[in-house]
């Protein structure tokens, strides 16, 4: 009788060689280790559990039918889907909004830029780089916090919150990039 | 577009929030501008930390249920028609040849410079081999131009494994073949392809194939490892 493989022993970038095989185990075993994070990203930007979680799985369907997406020589799988979680719900809101711009041009075209194969954060990811910043993020006067909110996790352009806001656009870049320099500096203080 | 205006424009294009002729512009910027490109990618990890927002998310009971639910039959791989089979496997019988150097482990068929025992392998592979119901599992490589081909017999006690474009290896190392279960990998021995890069394998595990979820190739030290080591070459799903 056939046992089951434990697939708890491989890492990552191992279990993702595994989904060229077909093996449903790596597959469950990639979503109990990450598709948690994912889940609270879709969640925080679609507000809707349901759909948070269609988009979800949506996504680690797309890696189950194309492993190959997933290049670890360019970074780790965690931060890989979570990549893809937040293209994935913001062309899941464009979409609802009747907004027809590829979103995904904004994240996929950074990761075809001329890499160096240095990884400024060299690892794992860690929890207390991620806490400092929302903490930043929470500390930015509201003018500021909106614009990278509406950009990030709303999805909308610099464009389209100064035509929200009120704001002219030169505000709008202004804002972001004063937010931005905080909250970089809330990153390099811990590095 | 200046270097002072693209590093401008950085934050609304990590946020994916610039209009698209502004960030065409930034875009090829970049590509041209190896300090800027530079620039960029240090604020990638701020990127990154955005898309944690949840400082301790949850998935909802029975995520994984539903997504594996999903997957469904057409998740797996089809497997090719035996009659397509037979095809390939008698060109590359006609081309490989048994190689088995070194055997370890699980007390499969063992190395042997005895004529006759090879022989008798040679007998028991073609007769496999001319089966029309043998059932092909197709290997994953995970180096440029390897490739591997199992055939296992219909009551899956046995099995040929054809091997191709696997290159000569440096001194030390050597190819290990393992099968897998969830025990965790065994060894069924390391071996030497042909100097054209192919081999052809014997397999009759004491349990049958069944006992195993897959069959995979690494390079190893010389005279093999305990456990996989080194990196993969080939892997094949047995279920």
């Amino acid at each position: 009788m056939r046992s089951r493989i434990n697939y708890a022993q491989y890492g990552d970038e191992d279990l993702a060689r595994l989904l060229v095989l077909g093996e449903t185990g790596a597959l469950e075993e990639i979503s109990a280790r990450h598709a948690g994070a994912s889940y609270g990203l879709a969640l925080h930007m679609l507000r809707d559990p349901g759909w948070a979680e269609e988009v979800v799985q949506d996504v680690l369907l797309r890696l189950w039918r194309k492993p190959d997406m997933f290049d670890p020589a360019r970074g780790d799988l965690h931060r890989w889907l979570l990549r893809i979680t937040h293209n994935a719900a913001i062309d899941a809101l464009r979409s609802r909004r009747g907004t027809s711009r590829a979103l995904e041009i904004g994240a996929y075209e950074l990761d075809t830029l001329p890499w160096d194969g240095q990884d400024p954060f060299e690892g794992a990811w860690e929890h207390s780089r991620a806490e400092r910043v929302r903490r930043a993020l929470a500390e930015l006067p509201s003018e500021q916090r909106e614009v990278v909110e509406l950009a990030y996790y709303r999805g909308m352009s610099q464009s389209e919150i100064a035509a929200l806001t009120g704001q002219p656009l030169s505000t709008v870049k202004t804002r972001t990039r004063l937010a931005f320099k905080k909250l970089r500096s809330a990153l390099e203080d811990e590095l | 577009m200046n270097c002072e205006q693209a590093r401008e424009e950085m934050p609304g294009l990590v946020l994916g929030a610039l209009d698209s002729d502004q960030r065409g512009l930034v875009l090829e910027h970049l590509r041209g501008c190896e300090a800027c490109a530079r620039e960029l990618r240090s604020l990638l990890p701020l990127r990154d930390a955005l898309n944690h927002p949840d400082p301790s998310p949850r998935l909802p009971n029975g995520f994984t249920e539903r997504l594996v639910g999903r997957i469904g039959p057409a998740g797996h791989r089809p497997r090719r028609r035996a009659s397509e089979v037979l095809v390939h496997a008698s060109r590359a019988l006609a081309a490989a040849a048994v190689l088995l150097i070194a055997l370890l482990g699980v007390g499969l068929h063992r190395t042997s410079s005895e004529l006759a025992r090879q022989v008798a392998y040679d007998a028991r592979m073609s007769a496999l081999m001319s089966r029309s119901d043998v059932v092909p599992v197709d290997m994953r490589g995970y180096r440029r131009g390897a490739r591997g081909r199992l055939y296992v017999s219909p009551d899956r006690r046995e099995g040929v494994l054809m091997l191709g474009g696997l290159p000569g290896l440096p001194d030390g190392k050597t190819y290990q073949l393992w099968l897998v279960s969830r025990e965790g990998a065994k060894s069924v021995g390391t071996f030497t392809p042909l100097p054209g890069g192919s081999a052809r394998l014997y397999l009759r595990p004491p349990h049958g194939l069944d006992a195993y979820e897959r069959i995979d190739i690494t390079i190893e030290p010389d005279g093999g490892s305990p456990r996989p080591t080194g990196k993969w070459v080939l892997a094949g799903r047995l279920t």
